[in-house]
C-alpha cells in the first residue's frame, strides 16, 4: 500500500460566499483525497453548485482559504482552474455540437506548428487515445451534435483528462443519461480513482439515493449553505443523509392508498408516431383510468417521451386512433389537447417548461391566458388571485408573485411548471420525468401534488429516469422497447430486474398482461 | 422579505430607472450647453418632439416585433411606399383622406402580414425575411406602376398634407400633430402589450418559443398579428413623413428602421425578445432625439452627429449589460 494520506487534493476552510448580501455560503470546510469520490449532497440552493464553481473557478470565494494541490488559490477564471488541474464536466454538457469530437477535445489548446498550422494529424493520434481511455469507440472526425447523450458526457471526461485534470467535478452526470450508460460511467469513474500513477478525486453532486451509495467513499452534506456532516459513506445510514439534507423526516415516496380503479378516461389504439430518424413509437395501445398512476417505462429513445409529446398534440400520429372517455378525438395542437383537459409537464423545464424570465404569475397564467382575458382583454386582478392561491396550495417559496421565474430554486420552478397546470384541473395529466433535477424536500410535495391529483379523479401517465420512484408511485407501469410496447406490469408484479429487462428488449417479461 | 414591503407603487422597475437616467443625463448636457438659453425656450422642446415623432411610431411597432425575439429591417421601406400611395391618393387621385389615410395604412399591414407569414408559416429567419422586404417594397415604390422613381407632389398641397402640418399651442409653443400621433401609437401599444391577451403572447413567445407553444399559446398567428402591427405603423409613419414633406418620396425612409432598432435598444428592450417594454422605448425615443437636437443647437455637424450617436448606442447597451449582470 503506498502512502495513502498524501496530501489532499483540495482543502477548503472556513469558505464564505455572498451574492447581492444573500449569503450561500457560510464557513465551510471540505476536502478532497486522491483516489476517492466525495459526494456532495443537500437540497436545491444548498450550496452545492456555488462550493463547486469556486474550485472550477467560475466564482471566487468572498472570505476564507481554497487550497489546491498544497498551494492557496484564487482562480481567476475557468480556464487557469482548468490548466491547474480541475476539471468540471457540467450538467447541461458544453461541448460545441456542430463542430467535431476532435475539435472539441482540442478547443482552446490546439496544437499547432509555429505557422499557425492545426497538426491535424498528432491531434487525431492524442483524441483516439484519449477516447480509448474513456473507453468511448468513436471517429473522432465524428461531429458531436450526432452523437447520444452518454457519449458527449464521455467527450467532455476525455476531454478533462487530456488536460491532465486530477480533480474532476460531476454535477449531476447521470440526470439525463439511459441505465445501461450510467453503468459505464460508473465503472470509469471506478477506474479513474484507483489509477495506480495517478489517482484522480472526484466531487460528486447527485440528487439519487442509488448513486450516491453506489459511488461515494466520503460525503458531505451541505444544508443552507453550511456544512452539516462529512463522513464516510458507509458510517451515514440513508435516513441520517436525508436528515441531514433536510432537517426532518422525510419518508420515501410513499404509496397512495389503493383506489378502486375507475372508468376509463383515455385509450389508445394502435398508434404510431413518426420523429425525425424514423418511427419514434410504434403500434403502441394503452387505457388510462380515472384516479389511476400509469408510469411508462424505457431506456433513452424508447419512445416514451414521443408518446406524451403526441397525445399532447406536439407532434404527428401516423395511424391509430385516440379515445377520450370512450369517444374519439383528433388532438392536433397543445391548445386542442388542453380543450380535452389533458395538460403536459415537460421534462426539461428551461427548455420547454417555463418562461425564465416571465414572473412566476406570468408563468402560472400562461396556458390560462385565454380563460383570464375574455374578449381579448385581460383581467389582471384575476390572475393575480390565482397566482396566489396557487403559490399558497403547491408551496412554492418565492418573495412575491411579481418575481421572475429564473430566480427561483430548481425544485421551486417545477412547483410552477406543475402548478400552471393543475390550475386548470386537468382531468388527464402527463408527467415527463416530473422530479428530474429536483432536490429531496420537493420531491416530496411534487408527489404529494399528484397524489392530490389522483385522489379528484386525474389519470396520470408518467415516465421517470428514475427507477424506484416509477416503481414507488405508479398502479401499473407499461414497458417501452425502441417505440413498441413491451411489457406491462401491475403494481405487485413490477420489479426493477424485470422492468429493466423489458425495457432492455428481453421478451417473456409479458407476466402483467394477463391482469 | 423587505424587498417585498418596497415593492410599493412608487418604486419604479429598475429597467426605467436606467433608462431614465439615461434620458435625464442627455437633458443635463443639454443644459449646461444650452446655445446662449436657446435650449430652454419651449419651442425648441416641441421642435425635439415633432422630430422624434416619425420614427417613434416605427419604435412602438419595432418593440413588439423585438419582444418576440425577432426584427423588422423593412419599416424603412415600407415608410416610402405607403407614403407614396398616400401621396398618390391624395395629390393625384383626389381621394378623400378619410380613404387615403387609411388605405396607406393598409398597405403598411400588408407588407407586415407578408413579413409575419414568411416567418411564421414558412419559417424563415426574422432578419432575412423582413431583408427581403425591404428590397422588394423599395422597388414597388420606385417602379412604373407607382411613383416611376420620382416625386410625386402638388401645388397647393391638398388640405389633408396642411391638416398634418398644423400645430397646436401646448404652453405657448406650437406642437405638431405627428407628436399626438405618436402618443397614441404609444398608447396603443402600450395597452395592447399590458392589458390585452396578445401582448402576453407577445412576451412569452420572445421568452420561449417552444415553453409557450406546449403552454397552448397560439405562436404562429401572434408572430404574424406582431408584424402586421409593425407593418400598420409603418404606414401610419409613412403618411406623416409624407405629410411633413409634403411630397411623397420613393426614396424616402432610407435608414429609419435602424434608428427605430436603436430608440428600442437604447431604451433597454433586449434584442433576445422577452425583456422590455415601450415605456422603455419612449425613453430611449427621447434620448436619442434630444441627443440629436442638443447637437444641432450646438452646431454640430452631421459627420460627428452620427459618430457621437454610435458611440452613446454602444454606451447605453454597455450600462444595461452592467446592470442585467449584477
Amino acid at each position: 500500500m503506498r502512502d495513502s494520506v498524501a496530501e489532499s487534493l483540495v482543502t477548503c476552510v472556513g469558505v464564505c460566499k455572498s451574492f447581492s448580501g444573500q449569503r450561500v455560503l457560510m464557513d465551510v470546510d471540505f476536502d478532497l483525497r486522491p483516489g476517492e469520490v466525495h459526494v456532495l449532497a443537500g437540497e436545491n440552493g444548498a450550496g452545492k453548485s456555488t462550493l463547486v464553481k469556486i474550485l472550477a473557478g467560475a466564482l471566487q470565494h468572498d472570505a476564507g482559504q481554497v487550497r489546491i494541490g498544497g498551494r492557496e488559490t484564487r482562480w481567476r477564471s475557468v480556464h487557469e482552474a482548468s490548466a491547474g488541474g480541475v476539471a468540471m464536466i457540467h450538467q447541461e454538457l458544453s461541448l460545441a455540437t456542430s463542430m467535431s469530437v476532435m475539435d472539441n477535445l482540442f478547443l482552446g489548446r490546439e496544437r499547432i506548428t509555429v505557422l499557425g498550422w492545426l497538426q491535424r494529424g498528432t491531434q487525431r493520434q492524442e483524441a483516439i487515445d484519449a477516447l480509448r481511455r474513456v473507453g468511448l469507440d468513436v471517429d473522432p472526425a465524428t461531429i458531436v451534435a450526432t452523437l447520444p447523450l452518454a457519449a458527449r458526457q464521455m467527450v467532455e471526461i476525455a476531454k478533462a483528462l487530456m488536460h491532465d485534470a486530477r480533480i474532476l467535478i460531476m454535477d449531476e452526470p447521470t440526470s439525463a443519461l439511459p441505465r445501461p450508460d450510467v453503468e459505464r460511467l460508473f465503472a470509469l469513474i471506478d477506474q479513474l480513482k484507483s489509477n495506480a500513477a495517478h489517482p484522480a478525486g472526484i466531487i460528486y453532486i447527485s440528487h439519487r439515493m442509488e448513486e450516491i451509495y453506489r459511488l461515494a467513499d466520503r460525503i458531505t452534506v451541505l444544508r443552507d449553505g453550511r456544512r452539516i456532516v462529512t463522513s464516510d459513506a458507509r458510517d451515514l445510514p440513508r435516513g441520517d443523509l436525508i436528515h441531514a439534507m433536510v432537517g426532518r423526516e422525510v419518508d420515501e415516496p410513499t404509496r397512495p392508498p389503493a383506489m378502486a380503479r375507475g372508468a376509463e378516461l383515455l385509450r389508445i389504439e394502435r398508434i404510431t408516431v413518426h420523429g425525425s430518424n424514423g418511427a419514434m413509437v410504434r403500434d403502441a395501445s394503452l387505457r388510462l383510468h380515472r384516479g389511476e398512476i400509469m408510469g411508462l417505462a424505457g431506456l433513452q429513445g424508447s419512445g416514451s417521451g414521443a408518446l406524451l409529446h403526441v397525445l399532447f398534440g406536439d407532434g404527428r400520429i401516423i395511424s391509430g386512433a385516440v379515445f377520450i372517455n370512450g369517444a374519439p378525438v383528433r388532438i392536433a395542437s397543445p391548445r386542442g389537447a388542453m380543450e380535452h383537459g389533458i395538460a403536459l409537464l415537460t421534462d426539461d423545464r428551461k427548455r420547454t417548461g417555463l418562461c425564465q424570465d416571465l414572473s412566476i404569475g406570468g408563468n402560472l397564467a400562461l396556458p390560462s391566458t385565454r380563460e383570464y382575458s375574455p374578449g381579448g382583454w385581460r383581467r389582471v386582478s384575476r390572475e393575480g388571485a390565482a397566482a396566489r392561491r396557487a403559490i399558497d396550495a403547491f408551496r412554492i417559496r418565492c418573495r412575491s408573485a411579481a418575481q421572475p421565474v429564473r430566480t427561483l430554486s430548481g425544485g421551486n420552478q417545477q412547483k410552477v411548471a406543475l402548478g400552471k397546470w393543475l390550475v386548470r384541473e386537468p382531468s388527464i395529466l402527463l408527467l415527463h420525468d416530473p422530479t428530474r433535477g429536483v432536490d429531496v424536500g420537493a420531491r416530496q410535495e411534487i408527489y404529494r401534488l399528484i397524489h392530490d391529483a389522483t385522489a379528484r379523479g386525474v389519470g396520470v401517465i408518467m415516465t421517470s429516469t428514475d427507477l424506484p420512484e416509477l416503481l414507488a408511485l405508479c398502479d401499473r407501469i407499461i414497458v417501452l422497447h425502441r417505440g413498441a410496447v413491451t411489457a406491462e406490469f401491475d403494481r405487485a408484479q413490477a420489479t426493477p430486474r424485470s422492468v429493466i429487462a423489458a425495457a432492455m428488449g428481453e421478451s417473456g417479461g409479458t407476466a402483467g398482461a394477463a391482469a | 422579505m423587505n424587498e417585498a414591503h418596497e415593492s410599493s407603487a412608487l418604486r419604479l422597475p429598475r429597467e426605467i430607472v436606467f433608462a431614465l437616467a439615461a434620458l435625464m443625463l442627455i437633458l443635463v448636457v443639454g443644459a449646461v450647453f444650452n446655445a446662449g438659453g436657446v435650449f430652454f425656450r419651449p419651442v425648441v422642446h416641441a421642435d425635439a418632439f415633432w422630430q422624434i415623432a416619425g420614427f417613434g411610431i416605427l419604435a412602438c411597432g419595432m418593440t413588439i416585433v423585438i419582444l418576440t425575439g425577432g426584427i423588422d429591417l423593412s419599416v424603412g421601406s415600407v415608410v416610402a411606399l405607403s407614403g407614396i400611395c398616400f401621396a398618390l391618393m391624395t395629390m393625384r387621385h383626389d381621394v378623400p383622406a378619410a380613404i387615403a389615410i387609411p388605405a396607406a395604412m393598409a398597405v403598411g399591414a400588408l407588407c407586415g402580414l407578408v413579413n409575419g407569414m414568411m416567418i411564421a408559416l414558412l419559417r424563415l429567419q426574422p432578419f432575412i425575411a423582413t431583408l427581403a422586404m425591404m428590397a422588394f417594397a423599395r422597388g414597388l415604390a420606385k417602379s412604373d406602376l407607382l411613383s416611376h422613381g420620382v416625386k410625386i407632389q402638388r401645388m397647393p398641397a391638398p388640405p389633408v398634407v396642411e391638416f398634418l402640418n398644423t400645430r397646436v399651442n401646448v404652453f405657448g409653443a406650437g406642437v405638431s400633430i405627428g407628436v399626438f400621433v405618436f402618443l397614441a401609437c404609444f398608447l396603443v401599444t402600450l395597452i395592447l402589450l399590458q392589458r390585452l391577451r396578445v401582448g402576453r403572447y407577445v412576451y412569452a413567445i420572445g421568452d420561449n418559443a417552444e415553453a409557450a407553444w406546449l403552454s397552448g399559446v397560439p405562436v404562429k398567428r401572434t408572430i404574424i398579428v406582431a408584424y402586421m402591427l409593425c407593418g400598420l405603423f409603418a404606414g401610419v409613419a409613412g403618411v406623416l413623413f409624407t405629410g411633413i414633406e409634403r411630397q411623397g418620396n420613393p426614396d424616402g425612409g432610407i435608414g429609419y428602421e435602424l434608428t427605430a432598432i436603436a430608440m428600442v435598444v437604447v431604451g433597454g428592450t433586449s434584442l433576445s425578445g422577452g425583456r422590455g417594454g415601450v415605456t422603455l422605448t419612449l425613453l430611449g425615443a427621447l434620448t436619442i432625439g434630444y441627443l440629436r437636437k442638443i447637437l444641432d443647437l450646438n452646431g454640430v455637424a452631421t459627420p460627428e452627429q452620427l459618430m457621437i450617436t454610435g458611440g452613446i448606442i454602444v454606451l447605453a447597451v454597455l450600462l444595461q449589460s452592467l446592470r442585467r449582470r449584477e
